[in-house]
This record gives structure tokens, C-alpha cells and sequence, in this order.
């Protein structure tokens, strides 16, 4: 998550953050209580527990983790993820079905960079992961991007399918576009409930 | 085209096996990191090819590999024929006078033979066909390695005499190499009867090559024959099948040319010659004529007093009334002839004790006697004698017959006109074209009244030169042993005609003058030490080491040599002229040496070695490679690209660029000329460095940094004073540059020329008094004096007794006239003191040349030099007033 190509603005980390407490913010204007996925974290409410709020982002070292932390949950919470959801779909799966036990209900949103959705390389690269995934040689770029954005779109497909499976909403948001469309559209979301 | 290395070519046969390796081994990839990867781990490129190096991009590879092989394999263009044979190579260079007009040719073709013989692994030996300076016969250096070699033929230069085909010939019967091969460098002349000998015994040492150069027939300049009115320049040269011209330029010592003859040389014909007619005031200036074309010792023809001093002896024959005022016999004669030659007037014992080449005689009767016997063995040693009639002629005795007498004349005189006359005054009658004095216009007012007559006799009219109109002689003459005697029927005053009245008499008078023959001050066995020797490009310098004297009736019959180069010889007031070409054969093409393969050098084209340009263009292709495999790996942006070439372009060092000063008008500086020798300019910087600070220090003038100049390219109208070294290797200037500094001095700037070769400075910088004549020729030098302590530079700014740089010692020259257009400023100074080096200072304030001899007291004169220069640049001829305040002060005093 922290990453950005040349063609993107911000990290990925920092847009899911920006989105994060921009949501958090309105929901605490709405009166609601809301929470990190963290071990430990404590609800907080009113317009002071967004500073809080804010802290306990900035000191959340764990942000490779694939998945949300296993914490104890109020039953039929609201929960929002934010994330590249780049992860094997089992993994995934295996997350939201957990959380769709509590039982709660949900949003999952993907933040993607611009150059994993349409991969603008060319040439003979060498591919290195961020996440200890190792590395690969690709010849030559241009001849598997179609591949690539086939796989891409599967594994979207099947986040899509996951999410609605599990009652979750799904949304997907790229940094290089405008994060208030995805902050209208979670809000939105939220408040059709 | 051939290959010096051809075993590099054994690699082309490679270039398959580099394809495949360069085919084989992919571009190394680019590194990206992306989170995406676990998307990208299973898949697969479906085309493989692309991975490889794209097709052109290995081409151009191979087509650098190429070049580099083939640039290893060291080809060169245009290269001459192998040469023949396994041995050793003998290399005989004429080296005589008449090699030197296309010298560089013929070192040229000479270095072509040594590649030729390098790239066979050859030894060579040289022999040089003409005695060397020091007078050693010509010798075969043994074969010795190229490399060594070069610089023994580097070194041969033309020597103005011919070479010794003898002794070359002993040389080459020495010579025993077997399978040698000989390159003979001739210069097509057989300089004398050996050459048949030369030849075979060339053509017995070995396969003989010889090349022979330019069509142009080698041209020897002869020593002009004396005529009455004119000189006559003669070339020589070997017969030609086509008519040919040449060009002959009398030139006065200081190096004007006076005239310009156009010689026609007939097909065939071994002679041409041509008159150069010139007044007698203007030819008595001539010191050399030179054959326009290359510059050799045989095209220059120094000319001595023969062909220019014409003492003329006067005597009277009455003594008393001699030099009466218009009446006397001398009056007219010596007002006529003392314009334009030395008259002298004594009695004839110390007329005859001097050289003298015509004496005059005014109706002086020569009785039996020892007066008469020494004027005619003077005669008969080439004097000329000129008699004029008189009463006292007239009244000879019958019977005693005056020897020194043209013709027998009649007893008493004749008159014409007069009270019991019927004859009228007789004209003169115009000149026959045999005559002397063919051409000169006869005034119808000339008359004659009386004359001596001349006995008639069978040849009587081929010994009259003048005659009146009704055919009596008038001025007649005989050839006496190798002089002359002429007798003038009438008196050289105004009493028998009005002849000495008239334009004509001068005129006469001139002609017979100039038939004279010039005296040589010394005949006698003197011997004279060469003052002045022609080098091998006709230059005259200072003699070679083993130039001796030579005893003064000898010159006329000297062969040019090394111990007698041509040259001038003897004292200052009495120089013989030794020319090379006096006492030469007349030149004969030499003909082909027998079995020889003859190449013309002239017409081939040098040869060149491909290899370096071949590799410069592979450096390139290999740059252009690592660009596109750099653009290949999507490592080359734009912006490094810019910032790469700039840093390029930057490292670029400025190889002569010449900092000019953007706005040099600001304020007041010095300037030298760039000379292109850096450690020359340095010093000439410091040196006006260190000068502008000592005038800033010393007076009121305020100088900055001094500038670099280039005549033709910078303005230099903004500089008050040049300095200008002169280096030994100066190239002539050309014609812009002359033109600028020409523009520079007439406009009243001031150019500080330095030989840097005064006293000790000889060791120094050798050569650079020859280079600035080179260099100066096209400079309007007007004529130059010593400076001397009354010259307004002497006291501008100190008052200077003599004028040291680092050097000193040596005359320092400016204008000899004072010329009012420019204030009176001498526009140019030449010295060879070596200035800037005694200004100099260095970045520590410390002067980094010592002076010779040596002393700050030196040092401090130099500077007040450069102080007194630089206040007579700025202030013109401001303190020459103070030049009269002695007189002024006298004045004031009465």
C-alpha cells in the first residue's frame, strides 16, 4: 500500500487514510460511534474522538497485512475496508466470511494505483514485489498486458462476488481520480442502510 | 589501397560467432517495483524474439566491429608501388642547388619511400649527393632503422652548390648490399661530365626506382652583363622543347624591387635574357636581381660594386684655366656628371692610384712618356678613356702619332662658319642604331664650329659613334685591350660648339658612363672572409662554419662550395659578390639512369593511412550503440540527455579560443599579438602584466589587465601599443592580417616587434631574425634608424642611455623619418632585447626570468623602457620639445 507509480499522485496508503477519516468525520457529525480494526482500539464518539481517531491511524504499523486483525466485534456494526485487496481471493473470503459471522454488515473498498489497472510499462522488466512476494522477468511488457488486465478484472470479479455473497458493498477507487466521488458513493452507501 | 597489418583481417571471419553471442545475450532488463505482482507471476510473453537485441541494433554493432578490425589491419590509401628487391633500401637524394625550388615535394616523396620501407621491415641508408656544410664529401650513412633514419632525412636541406656527382659515385661503389633495392631522388641535372659514371654505378648497386619530379626546368639566374645604358639579366636553364618565360626583379638593398624584366627563353634554347633599363642614379642602388618564382640560391644574383660604382677621373689639360666659370674645360663636366656618379679631380698619378673606371680627358695632348704608357696599360685592363679636342690637340706635332688616339686625326682644325668661311655651323646628325647613343633625341641647336678632323680610312665610319650632318665624325671610338677609348672632335667647353650647352651632353655623357665597366675595389691577392652566404633558399645569412676567405683575384673564377658558399664577401666598404652561378656548367638534363623504374613524385598523391579515421568512426557507432542500448533500457530521459550533452559540451576545452575583452574601449590597456605558442603568449601576458603595474605605480597613466589580440580578427584600434614576439616558426602573415596591422600603424598605433634574439639571446629563440623578415613582408615598414638617446623614446618619461630587456646590448630601430602625419611617432619598433621576459612577474609578484647579464639595475632599465614606450604611445611626440630646450635656453640667454 505504500506506493505510488509515476502517474499517481499519492501513495495508496495515504488516499485510503484521506478516505478513511473524511468517512470517519462525517459519521461522527452523524452522532455515530466508530472504531478501528485494531487490538485494543475503543470506540469513540463526538467530534474530539476524530484527533484519536487520527493518532491511532498514524501509529497502526501493521498496514501489509492482506487482511483485517481477528479482534472481538459488536454484533451488526457497520464495517468499512480500505485496501488493495491484492491478495489470493481465499484469503479474502475467508476474512469477510468471518466478519459477515459476527454477524456484521459492510463495505470493501480498492484502492488501486494507476499503473496496476492498466500497467504502462514496455520493454524487457524486471518485476519486483513489495510485500516479499519476490520478483519476475517479464520480456516484454506490452505482450502481457491484456493478460494482466484479464487477471485483474477476475480478481475484481471475484471481490465483487465475495462482497455480495457476504451483503458487503463494493467499490473501487482509483488515486489518480477524485476522492470525494468515493467518499460520496461510501457515504451514500452507508446511509442506505 | 593496401594493408600494413593484413593478419588483423583474420578476425572479419569472427564477425558470425559475435553475431550469435550478441543475438544470444538479451539487453539486461530495467528494475520496477510493483505490488501488483502476484497478478503477474504466471504469466507468460507470447512472442520471444523482441527479448533479444533488435536486428539493426546488432548491425550496427557489427558494422563497428568491422571498422575496428579493418582499422587494425592498418590500410592505406593511394600508397606507391612495393619496393623492389629484400635488402636493404639506399636512398640518394640530390641535395644541390637545384633541388631546393620543390623541396618539400621532394621530403615529401623521401618520407613516402621510408613508409614504404617501414611497413617491408626494411633498412635504409641514405646518401645525400652534396657536400655537407662543414665540406665533408658525401657518404652512405649505414642501413639503420626507419625510425632513426627520418630524422637524419628531416634534417637534409638544399645547399646552394652543386653536388659532387664524383664523390657521390665513390660512395656508391662502397656500397655492397645484396638484394638491395635504390630509390634515386634526383633533381634532373648533370651538374657537369660525371653523371654517366653516376648512373651506371647507380644502376650496378641494386634495382634502381627514380623519381623525378615537377616538369619545371631547374633555373639558374646568371650574373647580368653590363651595357651601355642597361643591364642585362640572362637565365640559364636546360633546353626546353616549349618557349618558357621567366621573371627577373631588380631589388635595392632594402629589398624594394626597382624594376621588372620579362625574359623569354626560345624552344631549345640553353639562354634567355632581357634588359633592365633604369636610370643610372636608381641602378647604382641595386644589390641583388632575383628570378621570381621559389625562393633558391640559384634564382639571386647579389650584385657588388662592379655593377655599380663608376668613379670618373677628370684632367685638363691646362690646369690653370681648368675650372674658370664658363669657360674653363671642366665647368661643364663635372656639372654634368656629378648628379649621378663620383667625379674626381687630381693629377693622373693619384687619379690611377684609385680605381677608377672612366677618366676624362679635356684637350690633354698624352706625349711619349711615362703618362702615356700608364694611361694605356690602364686602358688596357678595362678602363675607359674619354678625350676631348682642343687647340692644344689640334697643334700636335706632325709626325708624333698620339697611340691613345681612336683614329689617326689630321693635323690643325677645321672650322665651319665664320667671317672668311662659306660653310654654315654644322648640326649633328642623328644616331645610328650601332651606336651608344641610339635613341637620344639631337636638338636642331646644336651646333659645331670647329672640330679636329679625323684621318679617312676604310673603317673609319665603324668607329663613329656620332657624326655631324654632313657625315664627319664627331665622337669616335676604339677598342683597346679590354677597355676603350673615345674621342669627343670638339672641346668640352663651349668654344668650339655649344654641345656641352645642350640636354644632350648629359645624356652622352651618361651613356658612355654606364659602358664602363665597374671597378672592383680590391684586385689583388687579399683575402676576403665571406661576410654574407646564401643558404639553400637564396636567404642571405650569417656564413656556415666552414666558409673560409677567399683571395680577392680568385672570386671571379670560384666555384660555389662549402667552404665558399655564395655570399657576399670582404669588408663593409669594399664587398665582393661570389654567385653560384658564375662559374657553373650550363645545366643539362640528366638522362634516365639506366634500368630504372621511373615514378613521378610530383604528380602521386600522398599517401594516407586509413586506419585512424576508420576507428574514429567505430568509437562513434559504439557511442551511438550505448545511447540506444541506454534508451533501449528506458534509462535515457530527455532532460539527462540535455544536461549530458551540455556537460559535453562544456568539457570541450577552448582550443585557441581567444577571450576577447567584450568592451576593450573601457579603459586603457596594453596588447600583445597571439603568436599560438602558449608558453610565448604567457610570457608576452605577464611580461605587459607586469609592465602596467609598474607604470601605474611610477606615473599617472592608469593601465589594466593587457589583452590577447589576433590582427584580421580583433579591432585593434582601442590599443595604444602591441607588443609582438616573434617565435622561430612564425608563419607569414596573411593578407587581412597585414592589412590590419598596416591599417593599425598608418592610423598611428605603435607596434613593439621582439626577435628576442640579441646577445645572448641567440641561444634562446635561433632563427627568429630570419622569421621576421618572413613574417613582415607584407608589413609597409617604413625605413628604419637606430634609436639613440636624442630619439624622443629615449626621454619620454626617464631619460635612457641604452634600452635593455632581458637581453642586451643589440640596436633597437624606429622610423628613420620623421613623419608629420602621424605626430612624428614611430609606428613600428624592432629590437631583439626580449622585453616581455624582463617585465614579467609572476602570480607572486616575483620576476620569473633572470636578465642577462644580469642585475636589478638592468631590470630597472627595462622597465623605464617600458615606461618611456608607453608614455610615448600615449603622448606622441610630446617631450620631443624638450629636445631644443638647450637651443631655446641659448637663445634666451642672447
Amino acid at each position: 500500500m505504500r506506493w505510488r507509480s509515476r502517474a499517481a499522485p499519492v501513495e495508496k496508503c495515504e488516499r485510503a487514510g484521506l478516505l478513511l477519516l473524511a468517512l470517519a468525520a462525517l459519521l461522527l457529525r452523524g452522532g455515530e460511534r466508530v472504531t478501528m480494526i485494531a487490538p485494543e482500539a475503543r470506540p469513540i464518539s463526538g467530534r474530539a474522538g476524530l484527533d484519536r481517531l487520527a493518532e491511532a491511524l498514524v501509529g497502526s504499523a501493521d498496514m501489509d497485512a492482506g487482511v483485517p486483525p481477528r479482534v472481538p466485534l459488536p454484533r451488526h456494526a457497520r464495517v468499512v475496508l480500505f485496501g488493495d485487496f491484492l491478495s489470493p481471493l481465499e484469503e479474502i473470503q475467508a476474512a469477510v466470511g468471518r466478519l459477515s459471522a459476527v454477524p456484521v454488515s459492510g463495505y470493501l473498498m480498492q484502492v488501486l494505483d494507476p499503473a496496476e489497472t492498466d500497467l504502462p510499462y514496455s520493454g524487457r522488466i524486471r518485476f519486483r514485489g513489495l510485500e516479499r512476494e519476490g520478483d519476475t522477468l517479464i520480456p516484454r511488457v506490452e505482450g502481457v498486458r491484456d493478460e494482466y488486465g484479464r487477471k485483474l478484472k477476475a480478481q475484481q470479479e471475484g471481490l465483487a462476488a465475495i462482497c455480495s455473497a457476504a451483503g458487503f458493498g463494493f467499490a473501487i477507487h482509483r488515486t489518480d481520480h477524485s476522492p470525494e466521488a468515493a467518499l460520496l458513493g461510501l457515504y451514500t452507501a452507508l446511509t442506505a442502510r | 589501397m593496401i594493408f600494413a597489418a593484413p593478419w588483423a583481417l583474420l578476425a572479419l571471419p569472427a564477425l558470425p560467432l559475435l553475431w550469435w553471442l550478441l543475438r544470444v545475450t538479451p539487453p539486461a532488463p530495467r528494475s520496477e517495483s510493483f505490488p501488483a505482482i502476484r497478478l503477474l507471476l504466471g504469466l507468460h510473453a507470447r512472442e520471444e524474439t523482441p527479448a533479444r537485441t533488435p536486428w539493426w541494433l546488432l548491425l550496427l554493432r557489427m558494422v563497428a566491429a568491422t571498422l575496428v578490425i579493418v582499422a587494425l589491419a592498418q590500410p592505406v590509401m593511394d600508397a606507391g608501388s612495393i619496393l623492389p628487391g629484400s635488402g636493404p633500401v639506399l636512398l640518394v637524394v640530390d641535395n644541390g642547388w637545384a633541388s631546393a625550388s620543390d623541396w618539400p615535394h621532394r621530403m615529401q616523396a623521401a618520407n613516402t619511400v621510408l613508409d614504404r620501407a617501414e611497413r617491408a621491415g626494411r633498412q635504409v641508408a641514405l646518401l645525400a649527393t652534396a657536400p655537407d656544410d662543414a665540406g665533408a664529401a658525401p657518404e652512405t650513412t649505414p642501413p639503420l632503422p626507419v625510425a632513426d633514419l627520418r630524422a637524419r632525412v628531416a634534417a637534409l636541406h638544399p645547399k646552394p652548390w652543386p653536388p659532387d656527382r664524383a664523390a657521390a659515385t665513390k660512395a656508391l661503389q662502397a656500397w655492397h648490399q645484396p638484394g638491395g633495392a635504390v630509390v634515386y631522388l634526383g633533381d634532373g641535372l648533370t651538374h657537369g661530365g660525371d653523371f654517366a659514371q653516376f648512373a651506371t654505378v647507380l644502376s650496378r648497386a641494386g634495382t634502381v626506382t627514380e623519381l623525378r619530379g615537377g616538369t619545371a626546368p631547374a633555373r639558374l639566374l646568371l650574373p647580368p652583363r653590363n651595357e651601355a645604358d642597361r643591364l642585362v639579366a640572362r637565365i640559364a636553364q636546360a633546353p626546353q622543347p616549349a618557349a618558357g618565360q621567366a621573371v627577373v626583379l631588380a631589388q635595392s638593398g632594402d629589398g624594394r624591387t626597382l624594376a621588372r624584366a620579362t625574359l623569354d627563353v626560345p624552344a631549345g634554347a640553353p639562354e634567355g635574357s632581357a634588359a633592365i633599363v633604369l636610370p643610372p642614379e636608381l641602378r647604382n642602388r641595386l644589390s641583388r636581381l632575383v628570378l621570381e618564382g621559389p625562393p633558391t640560391a640559384a634564382s639571386v644574383v647579389l650584385l657588388d660594386e662592379r655593377w655599380r660604382r663608376r668613379p670618373v677621373g677628370l684632367l685638363a689639360g691646362d690646369l690653370a684655366t681648368a675650372d674658370t666659370p664658363f669657360a674653363g674645360p671642366l665647368y661643364y663636366l663635372r656639372r654634368a656628371l656629378s648628379p649621378f656618379t663620383e667625379v674626381r679631380e687630381a693629377d693622373l698619378k693619384t687619379l690611377l692610384q684609385r680605381d677608377l673606371s672612366v677618366l676624362i680627358l679635356a684637350d690633354r695632348p698624352l706625349p711619349t712618356g711615362t703618362e702615356r704608357d700608364a694611361l694605356t696599360g690602364w686602358v688596357d685592363k678595362g678602363g675607359l678613356l674619354i678625350r676631348f679636342a682642343g687647340p692644344r690637340t689640334a697643334e700636335q706635332p706632325v709626325g708624333e702619332t698620339d697611340t691613345l688616339m681612336p683614329v689617326r686625326l689630321l693635323g690643325g682644325d677645321r672650322q665651319l662658319g665664320g667671317a672668311l668661311s662659306w660653310a654654315e655651323p654644322a648640326g649633328v646628325a642623328q644616331f645610328s642604331a650601332s651606336s651608344p647613343f641610339a635613341g637620344l633625341a639631337v636638338p636642331d641647336e646644336v651646333k659645331v664650329n670647329r672640330q679636329v678632323l679625323a684621318e679617312p680610312s676604310a673603317d673609319l665610319a665603324t668607329h663613329t659613334w656620332a657624326a655631324l650632318a654632313d657625315g664627319t665624325p664627331l665622337v669616335t671610338e676604339a677598342t683597346r685591350g679590354a677597355g676603350r677609348v673615345v674621342l669627343f672632335h670638339v672641346t668640352a667647353n663651349a668654344d668650339w660648339s655649344n654641345l656641352p650647352l645642350s640636354g644632350l651632353f648629359v645624356d652622352m655623357l651618361r651613356r658612355l658612363v654606364a659602358l664602363s665597366a665597374g671597378v672592383a675595389p680590391i684586385a689583388d691577392n687579399t683575402v676576403l672572409a665571406p661576410a654574407e652566404t646564401l643558404d639553400g633558399y637564396g636567404l642571405l645569412s650569417t656564413p656556415p662554419q666552414a666558409a673560409t676567405g677567399l683571395p680577392a683575384d680568385e672570386i671571379a673564377r670560384a666555384v660555389a662550395s662549402p667552404r665558399h658558399p655564395p655570399g657576399l664577401y670582404g669588408p663593409e666598404n669594399g664587398r665582393r659578390a661570389l654567385n653560384l652561378s658564375a662559374n657553373l656548367p650550363a645545366p643539362e638534363v640528366a638522362p634516365p639512369v639506366p634500368g630504372a623504374r621511373i615514378e613521378d613524385y610530383a604528380t602521386a598523391t600522398p599517401e594516407r593511412a586509413l586506419g585512424p579515421p576508420l576507428l574514429a568512426a567505430a568509437i562513434v557507432l559504439l557511442m551511438l550503440d550505448l545511447l540506444i542500448a541506454l534508451a533501449l533500457r528506458g534509462l535515457l530521459r530527455p532532460s539527462r540527455v540535455a544536461a549530458a550533452l551540455l556537460l559535453g559540451l562544456l568539457a570541450v576545452p577552448g582550443a585557441h579560443a581567444l577571450d576577447e575583452n567584450p568592451n576593450p574601449a573601457l579603459a586603457t590597456r596594453l596588447a600583445y599579438i597571439v603568436t599560438g605558442d602558449n608558453q610565448l603568449d604567457a610570457m608576452s601576458r605577464a611580461g605587459l602584466e607586469g609592465l602596467s603595474e609598474y607604470v601605474n605605480r611610477r606615473t599617472a597613466a592608469t593601465l589594466v589587465e593587457p589583452d590577447a589580440v589576433e590582427p584580421g580578427k580583433t579591432d585593434l584600434s582601442f590599443y595604444p601599443l602591441l607588443y609582438w614576439p616573434i617565435s622561430a616558426d612564425a608563419q607569414p602573415l596573411s593578407s587581412e592580417q597585414a592589412a590590419a596591422l598596416n591599417d593599425y600603424m598608418s592610423r598611428g598605433g605603435i607596434i613593439l616587434i621582439d626577435t628576442r634574439d640579441s646577445g645572448s639571446g641567440a641561444g634562446f629563440a635561433p632563427g627568429t631574425g630570419s622569421a621576421l623578415q618572413r613574417v613582415a613582408r607584407g608589413l609597409e615598414i617604413p625605413p628604419l634608424a637606430p634609436l639613440t638617446t636624442e630619439h624622443v623614446l629615449a626621454h619620454a618619461f626617464y631619460l635612457l642611455r641604452d634600452f635593455p630587456g632581458r637581453h642586451t646590448g643589440d640596436l633597437v630601430w624606429v622610423q628613420r623619418d620623421q613623419d608629420r602625419t602621424n605626430d612624428s611617432v614611430s609606428p613600428v619598433i624592432i629590437g631583439g632585447n626580449d622585453w616581455a621576459a624582463a617585465w614579467a612577474v609572476d602570480e607572486s609578484g616575483r620576476n620569473p626570468y633572470a636578465v642577462i647579464p644580469g642585475g636589478a639595475r638592468q631590470r630597472t632599465l627595462a622597465y623605464r623602457f617600458g615606461v618611456n614606450l608607453v608614455m610615448y604611445a600615449l603622448t606622441g611626440n610630446y617631450k620631443g620639445d624638450q629636445v631644443h630646450v638647450p637651443a631655446i635656453l641659448q637663445r634666451l640667454g642672447q
